[in-house]
């Protein structure tokens, strides 16, 4: 209640002043409303006049690194050490973002005949060094939902890369602009099916395709069952969850995303203007269904032109109730736990749907239009419940890692030198689980993702409380070793390289290596890069006893130290508390 | 010995764990013994067809009549195959001959040409075409549904729903698939028995497999895969000192036990450790058994297959002897483009089937495994021009020793798209044959009583039939 209305009094403050710092002191803290719902209040919490999300150790710089970024390095550990999180996630904000299409197109100019996937080995290069980490890890997260895959052999770097940039663009906009420009990019069109979809044909009985119409809904928006604000289910007088919509409303729907091909003079040009392959989705009347369009509650009237009916159509989808939970769910899943409280993802949803989140320090984030993508992310990063220790220790709490930010996260604690993924074979395709990681980014087996968000593993501790673990769902026998395998690979820079000289992928030990002479500082170290300080006793002793067995002897010292080091970070990524982040 | 004790005390762990959810498996546990019937070797394989197969794409019309009615629900589909060498066109067809042909009046079929493998195992006997299946809670037809007179599976037409439901008989987010209680019933009966390579896939976790008992092993298509840092000196140091870092980085990844009580740090140390483990005995099974000499095709599926024939030709080493398998093979959701990627996709799949055939032929398994398709949902008969959307019902194929082969069990509705069978917009088959009524039919070769297959099966008191016949 008290947060409640200081939040209020900050926003209408904040509208009346560009002064936050003013703000702050007049309508934060002071009123001893406490700092952001932690229930110690008196003791054990932070200073009273602290933020909660100020960040007070190394170990929860590297956590918030894991979660915010793609993990970090030891440097930008200790530079993050003592500010706020809020204020970085403030600069990640208005940071300029790394976009893909541009550089491919100039890299085209320049003569070069570029891979079928030279985007993705871009991906690698923006997600392993890119300044703007927070941008690119919410491309990461969002090509987790609105999916469109790479895996087909369709698949165009320059039309990709459109899409990506519809990611990057929007990634710290709004929802509703993703959905529209997303909608318009060729290559969801061609993924989808929709690309050169035509109306339908009385004559041969010939009806629109539907594909798009249902995974828009299922997948993108508000998915099959009607949702509260805190991701649960609503359930009817019969106690079942509600679905959100039926196959007529899939029939109507379809109608709509009819019409559209590339940007070229005719429907059913081949290739399309020179530039068509990079361009929106152009609309071609003729090819549009004139038929009315009912779905979800609402009729499109007939003879609705193509580009007004996708409009009109994203606009109503955009405005169900379901999205705000339904998006804000995921987000979470992405960034920080996998089986989120509800009360948690009702916070996030309630950012979403006001387009405003104002953090525990009094920066206000977010345009305030519905959809906003920067307040629902600050929500989801800046939330108290992550700092206030109410949830570090508790047994349900956690995220486990996807292969890919785990693999990145190794090659960002050790600040690798000439990050160029075009070099490296093993960065080609990583997704088999037997002798890669068994994922690659922007190329899941379907548009379902790599796994579902309401996965809940069989057999497990998680399972056995209903607690949904996405990620769990691509660990296996298989995937286990494929990782160890890889990871051993760059750790020992044993790696697949078209020209050896580049020495791309190179970890820098050095600071290890100075350590090597003392194993349990040097495992303290591992603990802080790698697991935010959460390594478990039982893991940092066998680490230490284990490299402890390699001597170092008079005349092999280098290398007997550097082998400690190799060994020591091979074990500190196979440890349980690397794949859970918390 | 110790062994047998803890795997002894994992089954009765398991059994209590059922008891307490009120599972009808575990109010059973104490009232009667449990009879599943598990001598000798069986095992079950799934292929699983993601994305939905086009059934009427699959088994095509062989008849004039017929494949006019087909023509003409379906023009833009067959009009493309005419660019593309005609093979949907009578002429380029070779009809089945079942020992039922008269079930279906005057109706004749021929399967896709690219299926020509599979139509030699239909012919010789050791194949069937089940008709029409798919899920349903109780028999349904279009005026029962219409007139909300009849309870629908949830969720039709959507993937990853209809997939968990053929799975699992329950949407996405149902924990135990019917794979999965057909291993436990096995397991439970013969507690001696390795749950650990008991249900096996070979493309990821399924919902199919996932068991109470039952622990999912993926089995990679590359055959056994070590961990080169254990299994190769040379990456920590040929030293003796290195030798014993090795081996104590090898206890470290096999930990499987935690103190730390977070529910996902003790997930992830059991499938670290689980893996590590698991991996060992396989790879030491497999290393020592004779490299097949029947060859597969390098493709996905290919390789897939291979590795189940590897796999069962392994299972007396790994002491297990009721096996159920999932194969994964991606790609039939043809909404666009089916006429090029449909015929690739079945190619790729008889081809594979074939090999499997040859390959437990040579093992002298043939008359031991049943394979089976599944698939999300059939596809829309009506097109939207150059594919299919979603749809419900589908005809699949069931192939082994042990089939009562060269015949068509269910049903195959005709084309007229106004009748019962079809849903009144895009001519979505609406199910003849239950998912669970086909399940009941491989579970009952499989071993299971009927009091097993009733507590696997949910609704299959709902049909008056519960074993199809397929299987001797």
């Amino acid at each position: 209640m008290g947060n409640q209305f200081r939040r209020l009094g900050l926003v209408a403050c904040v509208a009346a002043s560009a002064v936050l710092a003013a703000c702050t002191q007049s309508g934060g803290d002071s009123g001893g409303t406490g700092s952001g719902g932690g229930s110690g209040g008196g003791t054990g919490g932070p200073p009273a006049n602290a933020s909660v999300t100020q960040i007070d150790s190394q170990g929860e710089a590297a956590t918030f690194l894991a979660r915010a970024a793609f993990g970090g390095s030891m440097a930008q550990i200790d530079s993050l050490n003592g500010g706020d999180a809020a204020n970085w996630v403030q600069s990640e904000f208005n940071k300029s973002p790394t976009f893909y299409l541009p550089t491919l197109i100039a890299r085209e100019q320049l003569g070069e005949d570029l891979d079928q996937r030279a985007h993705s080995r871009l991906i690698w290069d923006s997600f392993v060094a890119g300044d703007d980490q927070l941008r690119q890890r919410m491309v990461f997260a969002l090509s987790q939902i609105v999916v469109a895959s790479d895996r087909e052999s369709f698949v165009r770097p320059l039309t990709y890369a459109y899409y990506v940039d519809a990611l990057v663009e929007n990634a710290f906009g709004n929802y509703r602009d993703l959905l529209q420009d997303v909608t318009y990019s060729p290559y969801m069109s061609q993924y989808l099916t929709y690309f050169k979809n035509r109306k339908g044909d009385p004559n041969t009985g010939r009806m629109p395709d539907e594909n798009y119409a249902r995974e828009l809904l299922q997948l993108f928006t508000i998915g099959l069952v009607e949702l509260n604000m805190d991701g649960t289910p609503r359930l009817g007088p019969d106690n079942q969850p509600i679905e959100t919509y039926t196959n007529d409303d899939i029939v109507g729907l379809a109608r709509v995303f009819t019409g559209f091909s590339w940007k070229a003079d005719r429907f059913d040009s081949n290739n399309g203007d020179d530039d068509a392959e990079y361009s929106a989705l152009q609309s071609f009347a003729d090819e549009h269904s004139e038929l009315e369009k009912t779905f979800l509650g609402t009729t499109i009237p007939a003879g609705t032109g193509a580009d007004e009916s996708v409009t009109l159509a994203l606009d109503h989808i955009f405005a169900h109730p379901n999205v705000a939970p339904f998006v804000s769910r995921q987000l979470i899943q992405r960034f920080t736990a996998s089986n989120p409280d509800p009360a948690y993802v009702a916070r996030v949803a309630a950012a979403f749907e006001t387009g405003t989140f104002v953090s525990d320090n009094d920066i206000t984030f977010g345009s305030g239009a519905r959809g906003d993508l920067r307040a629902t992310l600050a929500a989801v990063l800046l939330d108290a419940s992550l700092y206030d220790g109410s949830t570090a220790n508790q047994d349900d709490f956690g995220k486990i890692r996807e292969p890919v930010l785990r693999f990145i996260h190794w090659a960002r604690a050790f600040s690798v030198q000439n990050v160029n993924s075009g070099n490296e074979r093993l960065l080609g395709d990583t997704s088999s689980p037997e002798d890669r990681i068994g994922q690659h980014p922007f190329r899941s087996p379907s548009v379902f993702n790599f796994y579902r968000p309401g996965y809940i593993a069989p057999n497990t501790e998680t399972g056995q409380r209903d607690l949904t673990a996405p990620e769990l769902q691509i660990v296996n026998a298989s995937s286990t070793i494929g990782y160890i395998n890889f990871l051993t690979d760059f750790i020992y820079e044993d790696t697949n390289q078209r020209d050896d000289t580049l020495e791309t992928y190179k970890p820098d030990f050095s600071a290890e290596i100075a350590l090597a002479d003392n194993p349990a500082a040097l495992t303290d170290r591992l603990d802080i890069l790698l697991t935010g300080g959460r390594m478990s006793d039982d893991t940092k002793q066998q680490i230490i006893d284990t490299i402890s067995l390699l001597p170092i002897e008079a005349g092999t010292e280098a290398e007997d130290r550097d082998r400690r080091v190799r060994l020591a970070a091979l074990m500190a990524v196979n440890a349980p508390s690397f794949f859970v982040l918390r | 010995m110790a062994n047998i004790n803890r795997r002894r005390f994992v089954t009765n762990a398991s059994a209590l764990t059922l008891m307490s959810s009120a599972g009808i498996l575990g109010s059973m546990s104490q009232s009667r013994v449990f009879a599943a019937d598990t001598s000798g070797y069986k095992a079950l394989v799934c292929i699983f067809l993601f994305g939905g197969l086009d059934h009427a794409d699959t088994l095509l019309p062989y008849d004039a009549p017929s494949h006019a009615l087909l023509r003409n629900a379906r023009p833009a589909i067959l009009n493309r195959y005419q660019g593309t060498g005609a093979s949907r066109e009578i002429s380029n067809l070779t009809a089945l001959t079942p020992v039922n042909a008269g079930d279906f009046g005057g109706r004749q079929f021929a399967l896709a040409p690219e299926l020509d493998p599979l139509r030699a195992l239909f012919q010789s006997g050791d194949a069937a075409i089940v008709g029409n299946v798919g899920p349903l809670i109780e028999p349904t037809t279009r005026t029962l549904m219409e007139a909300n007179g009849v309870e629908l599976p949830p969720r039709l037409f959507s993937h990853n729903d209809q997939q968990s439901t053929w799975e699992s008989l329950g949407v996405e987010g149902e924990k135990i698939g019917w794979g999965g209680k057909f291993v436990d019933a096995a397991l439970i009966a013969d507690p001696s028995s390795n749950p650990a390579f008991a249900a096996i896939n070979t493309s990821g976790n399924n919902v199919f497999l996932a068991g109470n008992v039952a622990q999912q092993f993926r089995v990679g298509s590359g055959g056994a895969n070590p961990i080169q840092v254990i299994d190769q000196r040379s990456t920590i140091g040929r030293t003796n000192e290195g030798d014993a870092a090795r081996d104590s980085f090898r206890s470290f990844l096999g930990r499987t036990v935690t103190a730390d009580s977070n529910y996902f740090i003790t997930d992830a140390t059991r499938a670290i450790g689980g893996a590590i483990a698991n991996n060992d005995i396989y790879n030491a099974a497999y290393e020592n058994a004779v490299p097949l000499t029947t060859v597969f095709p390098e493709t996905r599926i290919g390789r897939q297959l291979r590795a189940v024939v590897e796999t069962i030709d392994i299972a007396p080493a790994l002491n297990v002897n009721r096996q159920v398998f999932l194969v994964g093979m991606g790609g039939y959701d043809t909404h666009s483009n089916q006429t090029n990627s449909l015929p690739a996709l079945l190619g790729e799949l008889a081809e594979g089937i074939a090999a499997f055939s040859a390959g437990l032929s040579e093992i002298n398994r043939w008359n031991d495994v049943v394979g089976f398709t599944a698939s999300d949902f059939g596809r829309t008969v009506i097109d939207n021009g150059d594919g299919t959307d979603h749809g419900w019902g589908a005809h699949h194929v069931v192939f082994g020793g042990d089939v009562i082969g060269q015949r068509i069990y269910g049903e195959v509705p005709d084309l007229d798209l106004s009748s019962e069978r079809y849903t009144e917009r895009r001519a979505r088959l609406i199910p003849s044959v239950s998912v669970e009524q086909y399940a009941a039919t491989l579970g009952s070769w499989f071993g299971l009583d009927s009091g097993e297959l009733a507590a696997a099966l949910p609704n299959l008191g709902n049909f008056n039939q519960a074993n199809l016949g397929f299987l001797s």
